[in-house]
């Protein structure tokens, strides 16, 4: 019986010292309105320590919630690699623009901007870019490499999981045309908003890029062809195939990698203390 | 000098002390009629009735058993955390991992399949199933890897390549290897025979569980390229990757923790 209770016990222990989530609604000024974020920190959260950030975005259709419910055990990675992770909701098929035709969209403003400075100001974070990375699956890995390229002097890590990666081509079916308008009025977003085409402009600010795509996936020409694009203009990144779907199997294993990625970067670029 | 040598190498180990344990072993090879030296890095938890999963780690042409630590000391750490043993074999200075058809000297698919492996598993506590059983391996180890995981499937159910050589046959004239299967002239038919990506038309490896890489300046991709394309058109499962990276010992200590990332997935599943 004493051997029960001990181990309850060390049990409980463990219990408090794993990672613990937050779920909250976070004022973006730009839509007037509040985005409802998942933030997950690590078990030493408490003990006086700074941490960097992962903001892990998700799919089309999806919410903030998916990324811990599909893939419960990332709060172990938060612990593993001592990091907050950040999961803001998407407006189901934000795509994580500034919506040229719709004024109550601005996702790329409050992922991009809004959404990180809360966080520094709200938790302990590394407030620095060397310390912030993000990163996402399809519609979510678009946006990684989206924000990733135009706010660099915000992130110096970017990278995708099965990327959506050339929106140009997504004329139906994921409301892209419900963010960017009419294909030929506004062919201008359409196409240098592709993520596939963002990348031309390579930013002043160093940007450390791993995008993975599994060889079943749908979307695997478009990763392939940024693959190819990136090699032709020499941006530095990690490009992985392998065996895999458009599905949450996938991400569950993808993620462990993308986020060892993110790992050794943070502990490349930020001293420890 | 042999002093400071053996200075720095206690350093090493010892430094580790709190993570794991590392034995250097000799195992005795009768093929070869010699005895070998092996690292054995074993987590601190390591217990006698508690048996975990083995990753053989080869070294690369010119180096020797202590590559690996000394390169990419994070595998130790790594080790731990994946519950695993660590075995860094020598593979002599330019083996290629092969049982040599013109030398009878040379007999390392041998040594790490009937004699190193039989070796670990009754000397330690292992999981015998080759499920937990991985092989992996950098440059020359990293065709020695591949090469002898699909020679022999009931052994190992995982392999790995760091920018291996998985095609010998654009260097006939590099390394040694016309000193083990002969002359490209002379013998054409065992460059053809014994290159891992021909390997893949005569053995089904869909099986078995593949991961390789390779730096986009080495001298290795693009024979990489070729066998991830030839392993994309058989429709046989893999892990590929490339990314920045040149041969050298920055680019094996990056790659390698994915690496073990990746078997420690496989080793789970069971």
């Amino acid at each position: 019986m004493k051997q029960v209770v001990f181990s309850l016990f060390l049990f409980f222990v463990f219990r408090l010292s794993a990672a613990t989530i937050d779920t909250i609604a976070i004022p973006s000024a730009s839509m007037h309105r509040t985005i409802k974020t998942v933030v997950i920190k690590p078990n030493t959260y408490t003990d006086g320590k700074q941490f960097p950030v992962v903001y892990l975005l998700h799919g089309a259709f999806g919410s903030y919630s998916n990324w811990i419910l599909k893939v419960p055990h990332i709060k172990q990675l938060a612990d593993d690699f001592q990091m907050m992770i950040v999961c803001p909701d998407g407006a189901r098929t934000s795509w994580y623009f500034d919506s040229p035709i719709d004024s109550s969209f601005k996702f790329e403003t409050f992922v991009g901007t809004e959404l990180p400075k809360y966080i520094d100001a709200n938790y302990k974070t590394i407030a620095n870019r060397k310390a912030r990375a993000i990163t996402g699956l399809s519609m979510g890995g678009h946006g990684g490499i989206f924000i990733g390229f135009r706010h660099a002097d915000t992130f110096s890590g970017c990278g995708s999981m099965s990327g959506a990666l050339h929106v140009t081509v997504i004329t139906r079916g994921y409301e892209v045309e419900k963010r960017l308008g009419d294909t030929g009025v506004n062919k201008q977003y359409w196409n240098d908003w592709s993520a596939l085409n963002v990348i031309e402009k390579k930013p002043s600010d160093s940007l450390s890029i791993i995008i993975d795509c599994g060889t079943e996936d749908r979307v695997m020409p478009m990763n392939r062809a940024i693959h190819e694009k990136m090699l032709k203009l020499n941006i530095a990144h990690d490009y992985t195939e392998r065996p895999g779907n458009h599905d949450w199997r996938y991400w569950e294993n993808a993620i462990d990698f993308q986020l060892m990625y993110f790992n050794k970067l943070f502990k490349k670029q930020v001293a420890q203390p | 000098m042999m002093k400071k040598i053996a200075f720095c190498l206690l350093f090493i180990i010892g430094s580790f002390h709190a993570i794991a344990s590392i034995d250097t072993v000799l195992v005795y090879s009768k093929s070869m009629n010699k005895s070998i030296k092996a690292l054995v890095i074993k987590p601190d938890t390591y217990a006698k009735n508690n048996p975990i999963p083995v990753v053989y780690l080869l070294h690369g042409h010119g180096a020797n058993y202590m590559q690996w630590l000394n390169n990419a000391p994070s595998i130790v750490q790594q080790g731990k955390e994946m519950n695993s043993i660590l075995v860094l074999p020598d593979g002599g200075l330019n083996s290629w991992y092969f049982d040599s058809p013109i030398n009878s000297t040379v007999r390392y698919e041998s040594f790490i399949v009937k004699e190193l492996v039989p070796f670990i598993d009754s000397a330690y506590a292992t999981k015998t199933n080759k499920n937990f059983r991985a092989i992996a391996g950098l440059s020359m180890g990293g065709h020695g890897a591949f090469y002898i995981a699909m020679r022999n499937q009931s052994v190992f159910g995982s392999a790995g390549s760091i920018c291996g050589g998985l095609d010998i046959r654009p260097f006939p004239n590099n390394w040694q290897i016309n000193q083990l299967i002969g002359s490209i002239q002379e013998f054409p038919e065992n460059w053809e025979k014994y290159t891992v990506i021909n390997l893949i038309d005569s053995i089904d490896v869909s099986k078995l569980n593949l991961i390789f890489d390779c730096g986009l300046s080495d001298f290795f991709l693009n024979v990489n390229r070729a066998m991830h394309q030839k392993l994309l058109s058989k429709k046989i499962p893999h892990d590929y990757t490339e990314r920045p990276g040149n041969h050298n010992a920055a680019y094996w200590g990056n790659s390698i923790n994915y690496q073990l990332l990746y078997f420690q997935h496989q080793f789970s599943k069971n």
